[in-house]
């Protein structure tokens, strides 16, 4: 196996990272700055990476379909906001409810996924682009009652960003906060974040799991082993949905606002991007390939806005983001797919 | 009678009921709605097209056509930099775009033949890198490392061109030829009969001895090089030739709307153009210059009316457009499934063997 | 014309040909024997150039075409040189016309539009083109409508297309015939043997393969025998018979059958009627087997006549009509899992590709099926339904199979993707006995293993079959090996059980059973 291949992305943007940590240290960008808004985006965004596990070991692909989970999430949240739960149990209502429509969503998209073996990628790239102007519509004329949510003028349709402030925004990033020095070390955040990839770690432990990682890796065999493999796919879709959900809670709850309408489209690209980076091989994803993604990925994110802004245009930033993002992805493709890039299985 | 329904495309049907259905709800005229579909026909209907050839060659929807569409935009930036004047640039920005996206062209096809299988997703991404690209090099490259020689299109700063560049110069210049009118209706004659020309091109293309062997390669990708058919080199072919065919389109689509829209014109064009080739009744493994003729009318009809229809209907303007961009995105979304389902066990068939070999 | 000097060729570890030497003249027609598994189909690959000898790394020695060297990496350029093949399971395009398929690549257009444009930009024409691929076709007395789409129609017109597609071109120098006439009844063989005739007398060489020495007697000029990738004989078709050549097929050994005991007379663990598995290049046809309870069934047949395809249907891996009852319980529709509950385990013969989980531990491999059917490896202090595995039981038990089956490994942690063949093999068998099932189905357990660890796969088959008292069906193209271990050997033929034969029958009665010739018992 060429393992020097397989880590092309990572040493390229961990170079990059050292380059971009030389240029901050240069103009003198504070390091405690750097670090506490690298810690809590590494949580922030490592529920909805982590998201995406299931299904890669399953055999499905990226869940470029995390708009799907998205929606959920954020349905869960407009509930609760709506009800005017507040707090930590505002939080955990969110995530319940949030959790119980990600696994109705999820089994009716694994279901339609099982029927599309083999592109299952693209046709979740397009159920989740075409399921966000489907909740738009939803957004627009929800009867929901809550006068913070809705249009000042009017009292109809959802605003497009609502604020959690009288609710449950930074609910975890403000628990048990550790201080040290200039550093602030979000606890309870990152305690949420490795309790869920404890979870996960613990789930390809289990017989369920292990037969799930088989199924991504060797279909046939597994069918030959008696494992329903429609379900196994299922499965994975409706964890990955679950926890993709739990993933925008989290985000929101950090970010301070809920965003509603085209917000959630684009979210699967930074997530599968972050997830590649940390070195994930189709099959045998670890939540450690997560941490170590998200890290790296964000970390990026945060150095690129100032450094862009004080040599370059400030639009460089973002498209710098997104070159990366998309190059890491199409980097990813041309060596995993296709019979001139298929792993040789080693002899 | 069984023929014809199996010849009508459920998906083309839903699309023809829908677009009547709303035409008659917005209470839109219907010479103004024609004349809509006819500028639009014009507009996006090479774009269409440019899809059908890597369909046939088995390597599915071609959302790398924006690549194209942006060989374009850089022939017409410099056209606009060198401050040509009407026909002698649009030559320039056509030898331009064409030379582009032959080579770029080139590079998409070689990176397609990596990504056997998952070319559609791979084609997406392509997409997304490239205009990623193309924005780096316009907004930060154009004033830093390239210098410009009109100052009149830059940002203030100097660094960057503006979002949109007026190009008056040559404005319909190819749509005031031959303007027929019928009532109210006006049919701009010469760029009818390119597009139809264009149509008619592609039609010669499928049916040439390259167009045979696309086709051979469609149907049954692993077996062609036992016949002596390099597929690797045809997949780059079609590939080509549909960036080529994106990129003219892309030109045909600027010159009608007359303003370049420098950082956002080419976004979404992949994603309408296959919307319309599925409305049209094609699928994700067969397209046909008749599906993306037809489609182009359909999608269009209902793109046009379907704001107007919101309004009346729900009071909101934003619901017709949320459903605009749910029918094009979900269009895509149900041709894939479908489409899939229906050869589905073939398909595990063939893997199967694959897997074999 | 052709000439091959010492070619040798290597799969890994497994030697495919040795030192194959040949010559076909021009005109000659030349027949290639030999049975599954002795290199025909490696040396058509390597004279055609197909791209899996170059991915499989090449081979070496030397390939002369009109005295020229040769080394072709794909088969365009096989064809470039005037080689052309038919293959046995067909390189047509079924959505695409009889016209189209024999002219691809040689398309005629108009001449003025071939003027006009570049070779591969101007029409066809579509008229032309039928009336070339409708004279092609009455050169192989076949009338036929050249716009009709090729895949409606019948197996053995398909054929005569793909003949057609080659002996269309002008530039055919050399003819390679992957068994074109397994597929044909007695009349179309005949029309396709004059035609063959015809060409070589044009100057056409011809390597004609097939398992019907009949033919070969009656069409060849010399016929070449290979036998475990080398050449055996090379010899003019007049001088011999069908006798000498079968028994140059086959090669002389003593075989001792190693069991005496016998169980033929207890009650059927499996019996199938009118069985069919529709696999594809595996089908079975209706065949009506019963499996006895403690006996180890070898079933043997040539490859594409079915022996494959009964333990994959079987187990459910691919879909079967007709009746089958397990235990005398009947299960015409269950699926995989439901089998594998019900005692019955089947080990494909794709031994890397649907045989184990490369990426996987040894220790993973073998629990694997285990873990998921029964609550062996449990961890008991758990509730059962939250599966969480005991990792202590498992490593135990994997550390008892190491030992048990003589894995070598550096421990039961190592990837089995690092272990060899033979190994990997071993450890299929023991995640297939973890689960103590009382029926066995095994494909090839021997494909590609060296010879250490076939004796002891064999071995291991024979102490399972004598101490838990497992049946076993071995499908195998193997004959010694079948007839070392097994107690019946059923052979089948064009997917249907042809004889059922005493292992310690004579190998040329074996010989002739499985191509198809009848066996009086």
């Amino acid at each position: 196996m060429n393992a020097p291949r397989q880590h092309i992305p990572q040493l390229v943007i961990a170079l990059f990272l050292a380059l971009m940590m030389g240029g901050a240290i240069w103009l003198k960008i504070p390091l405690s700055w750097v670090i506490n808004d690298a810690l809590v985006r590494l949580a922030m965004n490592g529920v909805l990476v982590l998201s995406l596990v299931p299904m890669l070991n399953a055999g499905i692909g990226i869940n470029f379909g995390l708009p799907v989970a998205v929606v959920a999430g954020l349905l869960g949240m407009c509930l609760t906001v709506n009800w005017k739960m507040t707090g930590l149990t505002g939080f955990v209502a969110a995530v319940l409810m949030a959790a119980v429509i990600a696994v109705i969503f999820g089994s009716v998209f694994g279901r339609i996924l099982n029927r599309v073996r083999g592109r299952e990628e693209i046709t979740a790239t397009f159920i989740g682009f075409s399921f966000i102007p489907l909740t738009n519509f939803f957004w627009a004329t929800a009867p929901f009652t809550n006068p913070a949510m809705l249009w000042p003028i009017g009292g109809k349709g959802m605003r497009p960003t609502i604020g959690l402030k009288s609710s449950f925004a930074k609910i975890l990033n403000d628990f048990l906060p550790l201080e040290i020095g200039p550093f602030v070390i979000p606890c309870g955040l990152l305690l949420f974040f490795a309790c869920s990839c404890l979870l996960v770690h613990l789930f390809f432990r289990s017989a369920t799991g292990k037969a799930m990682q088989a199924v991504g890796e060797n279909e046939g065999y597994a069918r030959l082993c008696g494992i329903d493999i429609d379900w196994m796919r299922q499965l994975a879709t409706i964890l990955s949905t679950v926890i993709g959900a739990v993933g925008i809670c989290v985000y929101a709850q950090s970010y301070g606002f809920i965003e509603l309408y085209d917000a959630p489209m684009m979210l699967a690209f930074p997530a599968a991007s972050a997830l590649l980076i940390g070195g994930s091989i189709a099959g045998r994803t670890s939540v450690l390939n997560v941490i170590i993604g998200t890290f790296l990925f964000h970390t990026m994110y945060i150095l690129s806005g100032p450094l862009a802004n004080d040599l370059l245009v400030p639009e460089m930033a973002e498209i710098f983001r997104l070159l990366l993002t998309n190059g890491v992805i199409l980097f990813a493709m041309l060596h995993a797919g296709g019979r001139n890039g298929k792993p040789c299985p080693a002899m | 009678m069984e023929s014809l329904a199996r010849r009508c495309n459920p998906v083309t049907l839903l699309f023809a009921v829908l677009s009547l259905a709303a035409l008659s709800v917005s209470g839109m005229r219907p010479a103004f709605v024609c004349n809509e579909i006819i500028t639009r026909f014009i507009r996006d209907g090479v774009m269409v097209l440019a899809l059908i050839i890597p369909v046939t060659a088995g390597m599915g929807l071609n959302f790398a056509i924006v690549v194209g569409a942006i060989c374009a935009q850089v022939g017409l930036v410099l056209a606009v930099d060198y401050q040509l004047p009407g026909a002698e640039s649009l030559l320039l920005i056509a030898a331009v775009g064409v030379t582009l996206s032959v080579i770029l062209g080139y590079f998409i096809g070689v990176c397609l033949n990596r990504a056997r299988g998952r070319e559609m997703i791979t084609t997406i991404l392509i997409g997304f890198l490239a205009t990623s690209i193309y924005q780096l090099v316009f907004m930060v490259g154009y004033g830093t490392i390239i210098t410009p020689h009109n100052t009149e299109m830059m940002l203030s700063r100097g660094t960057g061109i503006r979002n949109m560049v007026d190009l008056q110069h040559f404005r319909n210049l190819l749509d005031s030829i031959w303007l027929v009118h019928l009532g109210e209706i006006e049919i701009p004659l010469f760029m009818f009969l390119v597009v139809c020309g264009m149509a008619a091109t592609v039609k010669y293309i499928l049916h040439t001895r390259l167009g045979k062997h696309f086709a051979a390669v469609g149907f049954r990708g692993d077996r062609v090089e036992l016949l002596g058919l390099d597929s690797s080199r045809i997949r780059i072919m079609a590939i080509v030739l549909s960036t080529v065919i994106a990129c003219l389109g892309h030109i045909i689509f600027i010159q009608n709307i007359g303003m370049l829209n420098v950082y956002t014109a080419h976004l979404n064009t992949d994603i309408f153009s296959c919307a319309a080739l599925l409305a049209g009744g094609a699928t994700v493994s067969e397209a046909r210059v008749r599906h993306a003729l037809i489609g182009i009318v359909l999608f269009h009809t209902l793109f046009v009316v379907s704001p107007q229809a919101g309004q009346n209907l729900f009071g909101n303007p934003a619901l017709g457009e949320y459903f605009r961009s749910f029918v094009a995105y979900g269009t895509i979304a149900v041709a894939l499934v479908c489409n899939l389902q229906r050869r589905g066990a073939d398909g595990i068939l063939n893997r199967q063997k694959d897997r074999d070999r | 014309m052709l000439e091959l000097r010492n070619i040798n060729k290597r799969f890994g570890p497994e030697t495919a040909l040795e030192s194959v030497s040949m010559e076909i003249g021009a005109g000659e027609i030349h027949g290639l024997v030999g049975l599954n598994g002795s290199g025909k189909s490696t040396l058509l690959n390597i004279l055609f150039g197909s791209t899996t000898i170059q991915e499989t790394g090449g081979y070496d020695g030397t390939y002369l075409l009109d005295g020229r060297v040769r080394r072709f990496s794909s088969p365009c350029q096989a064809i470039r040189c005037g080689i052309g093949m038919v293959h046995q399971e067909f390189a047509l395009i079924p959505e695409m016309t009889v016209a189209e398929n024999i002219l691809i690549s040689r398309e005629k257009g108009y001449p003025f539009i071939d003027a006009l444009f570049p070779r591969q930009f101007s029409l066809v024409d579509r008229t032309s083109s039928a009336m070339a691929a409708r004279q092609t076709l009455h050169r192989l007395n076949l009338d036929l409508d050249p716009d009709q789409t090729t895949g409606r129609l019948s197996m053995n017109v398909r054929q005569f297309i793909e003949i057609a597609r080659e002996i269309s071109r002008d530039d055919l120098r050399l003819l390679l015939l992957d068994e074109p006439t397994a597929i044909l009844n007695t009349a179309d063989t005949d029309q396709l043997l004059t035609t063959l005739r015809s060409l070589a007398d044009k100057g056409i060489a011809i390597l004609f393969v097939s398992h019907r020495l009949q033919e070969i007697l009656q069409l060849c000029d010399r016929l070449t025998v290979l036998r475990e990738g080398r050449v055996v004989s090379c010899c003019a078709a007049r001088d011999s018979s069908i006798d000498t050549v079968t028994r140059l097929m086959v090669r002389e050994s003593v075989v001792k059958v190693s069991r005496t005991q016998r169980h033929t007379d207890s009650p059927p663990i499996l019996s199938v009627r009118d069985f069919r598995v529709r696999m594809a290049g595996e089908e079975l046809h209706g065949l009506d087997l019963d499996v006895h309870r403690n006996e180890i069934l070898g079933i043997i047949s040539l490859s594409g006549h079915g022996k494959l395809a009964f333990g994959a249907g079987v187990i459910g891996q691919v879909p079967f009509c007709g009746r089958l009852r397990l235990a005398g319980e009947d299960c015409s529709s269950s699926p995989c899992a439901a089998m594998i509950r019900k005692g019955l385990f089947f080990l494909s013969e794709e031994r890397s590709q649907l045989g184990l989980l490369l990426q996987h531990t040894i220790m993973d491999n073998i629990v694997f099926a285990a873990l998921h059917h029964n609550k062996r490896f449990h961890h008991p202090h758990w509730p059962h339904w939250l599966q969480v595995p005991d990792q202590k039981a498992i490593r135990r038990h994997a550390e008892h199979c190491i030992a048990e089956y003589d894995i070598r490994c550096t421990g039961p942690l190592q990837s089995v993707g690092n272990l060899s063949g033979g190994n990997q093999q071993k450890v299929r068998i023991a995640h297939a006995l973890t689960l103590s099932p009382q029926l066995l189905i095994v494909n090839e357990p021997t494909r590609g293993i060296d010879i250490a660890a076939k004796e002891r796969i064999l071995n291991l088959f024979l102490d399972v079959n004598h101490s838990e008292g497992t049946t076993i069906v071995i499908a195998s193209s193997e004959l010694d090996e079948l007839k070392r271990i097994c107690d019946r050997i059923a052979v089948l033929y064009r997917g249907r059980l042809h004889a059922i034969l005493d292992p310690a029958a004579d190998d040329l009665l074996f010989t002739q059973a499985i191509s198809g010739e009848p066996v009086l018992q």
